[in-house]
C-alpha cells in the first residue's frame, strides 16, 4: 500500500471512530479533483460546487463500506460521477453547435453568465456538454484527471476495452463539435 | 473505426509499445489525411487538457465540515448537557395565562387536599376522613384526683375520654363531628358535675343539667 493511501486509511478509521474533524484532510485533498469532474460533466459552476459537497457528504456516510484495498479518490469519483449522471437525467442534455460557434464568435462571455456560472462557461466546456453522457465522463477522466484506462475502470465499472470505445469516440466527437464552432481549424 | 485511425487514438492514450511507436507514427506524418486527423484530434485534446483542474470556492471544505452529520456524543455528556445546558424558552400570552391557571388550580387542590390531611390526622376518631373539629374542654378542680367526659360523642361512657390535669385545671382536646353535643364532667369516678362553663343547658330528665356544645367546622 502506499504511503498516502496508508495515511487515508488512517483518516478513515479515526472518520468511523467519530473523529469527524479528521474528514477535514480528505475533503482539502480532493475537493479541486471532486469539483472539477462536476463542473466537466454539468457545465455549472453552482450545481457542480453543490453536487462535489453533496458527494463528499455521501463518501462521509458510507465511509463504513468503504474497502481499503480501492482508492479514496477513485471512490469518490464514482459518488461525483453518479450524482451528475442523476443530475444530468432532469435536464437538457445538449447544446448546440451554433452556440458553441456564438461563444468563440464574439470572443467574449456574457457577464452576467460569467458570473453565474464562473470557469465553466467557455466553448470546450459546451462542445463537452454536447457528448453523451458515458463519452463525456470517458474523457474528462482520461484528458483532465490523466487517469489510465485501469484507474478509470474502477472508476466506472466498465471494462477497458468498452472505455477505450468511448474515449475514441467522444474525442472524435469533441473534436468534430470544436471544428464545426470554429473553435480548432 | 480504421486500423490507422485506432494507431491515431492509441497514440493519443500513450497507449503503444516503444517497438511500434516510430512506425505508427511515420505512417501518420506520410499520410496528410492521417496526419490532418492526428492534429486535429491533438488541438482538441490540448485544448482540454489546458483547462486542468479548477478550484472550487475557498469556503468549499468548511461547508462540508458544517454539513457532516455530529458524531453521537457519549451518555455522560449528553446527560450533562441536558442537567446544565442553557435553554431557551419561547412562550406567548396564552400558554403564560394557561400555565398560571394551571398553577391556581394546583395551589388549590393542594390546600385542600393538605386541610383534609390536616383534619385527619387531628382525628384519629374519624379513619373514614370525615371532616371533624377539635375542641378543648376545661374544668377547674384543683382537689379532684381524676376527672373524665361523658356524652352523645362516647355514649356516655365515664372512662373512654380520662381528662389530663395542668396546676388545677383539667383538660381534654376531643375532635368532633359538625353537631350538637350534651356531656358532663365525672370527678373521681362518682360525681356528675355539670360544666360550669357551658354554652347552653338541657335537662337530663334525672334532676340535673346537662352542659350543650354546638361543635361546627
Amino acid at each position: 500500500m502506499h504511503a498516502p493511501q496508508q495515511d487515508e486509511k488512517d483518516i478513515i478509521m479515526r472518520c468511523r471512530n467519530g473523529e469527524s474533524d479528521a474528514y477535514a484532510v480528505l475533503v482539502d485533498r480532493y475537493r479541486s479533483l471532486a469539483y472539477t469532474v462536476a463542473c466537466r460533466m454539468l457545465g455549472d459552476a453552482e450545481t457542480a460546487n453543490d453536487i462535489a459537497q453533496e458527494s463528499f457528504l455521501s463518501a462521509y456516510e458510507g465511509l463504513r463500506h468503504f474497502r481499503f484495498g480501492a482508492r479514496f479518490s477513485s471512490w469518490l469519483t464514482s459518488i461525483v460521477l453518479n450524482k451528475c449522471r442523476d443530475h444530468l437525467r432532469s435536464r437538457r442534455p445538449t447544446v448546440g453547435v451554433d452556440e458553441i460557434a456564438e461563444i468563440r464568435a464574439t470572443g467574449q462571455r456574457d457577464p452576467e453568465q460569467e458570473a453565474m456560472a464562473g470557469e465553466c462557461v467557455d466553448a470546450v466546456q459546451k462542445a463537452l456538454n454536447s457528448l453523451p453522457p458515458d463519452y463525456r465522463e470517458a474523457v474528462i477522466l482520461k484528458h483532465i484527471e490523466e487517469l489510465d484506462y485501469q484507474a478509470m475502470s474502477e472508476i466506472l465499472g466498465v471494462s477497458i476495452p468498452a472505455l477505450k470505445v468511448r474515449t475514441h469516440r467522444g474525442r472524435e466527437m469533441l473534436k468534430g463539435l470544436l471544428e464545426r464552432s470554429g473553435v480548432t481549424p | 473505426m480504421k486500423k490507422e485511425n485506432e494507431n491515431i487514438h492509441r497514440l493519443l492514450d500513450g497507449d503503444v509499445p516503444a517497438a511500434e511507436k516510430d512506425a505508427i507514427i511515420r505512417q501518420v506524418q506520410d499520410d496528410p489525411v492521417l496526419r490532418k486527423e492526428f492534429d486535429d484530434l491533438s488541438n482538441a485534446v490540448e485544448l482540454l487538457e489546458r483547462e486542468g483542474r479548477m478550484h472550487p470556492p475557498l469556503a468549499f471544505t468548511a461547508s462540508v465540515m458544517r454539513k457532516l452529520p455530529r458524531p453521537a456524543d457519549p451518555f455522560p455528556a449528553r446527560l450533562r448537557r441536558f442537567l446544565f445546558g442553557g435553554r431557551v424558552l419561547r412562550w406567548n400570552m396564552a400558554a403564560a395565562l394557561a400555565v398560571a391557571l394551571l398553577t391556581v388550580v394546583t395551589a388549590l387542590l393542594m390546600m385542600t387536599q393538605l386541610t383534609h390531611i390536616t383534619r385527619n390526622a387531628a382525628s384519629p376518631d374519624f379513619p373514614s376522613g370525615e371532616p371533624a373539629a377539635m375542641v378543648r374542654l376545661t374544668f377547674v378542680a384543683p382537689d379532684a384526683r381524676n376527672v373524665a367526659v361523658a356524652g352523645d360523642f362516647n355514649k356516655w361512657r365515664t372512662d373512654s375520654h380520662v381528662m389530663t390535669r395542668e396546676n388545677g385545671t383539667w383538660t381534654i382536646n376531643l375532635p368532633l363531628k359538625p353537631g350538637m353535643y350534651t356531656y358532663m364532667f365525672i370527678v373521681d369516678g362518682e360525681h356528675w358535675i355539670t360544666d360550669p362553663s357551658a354554652e347552653s343547658y338541657r335537662d337530663d330528665g334525672f334532676g340535673y343539667q346537662n352542659a350543650v356544645m354546638r361543635v361546627s367546622l
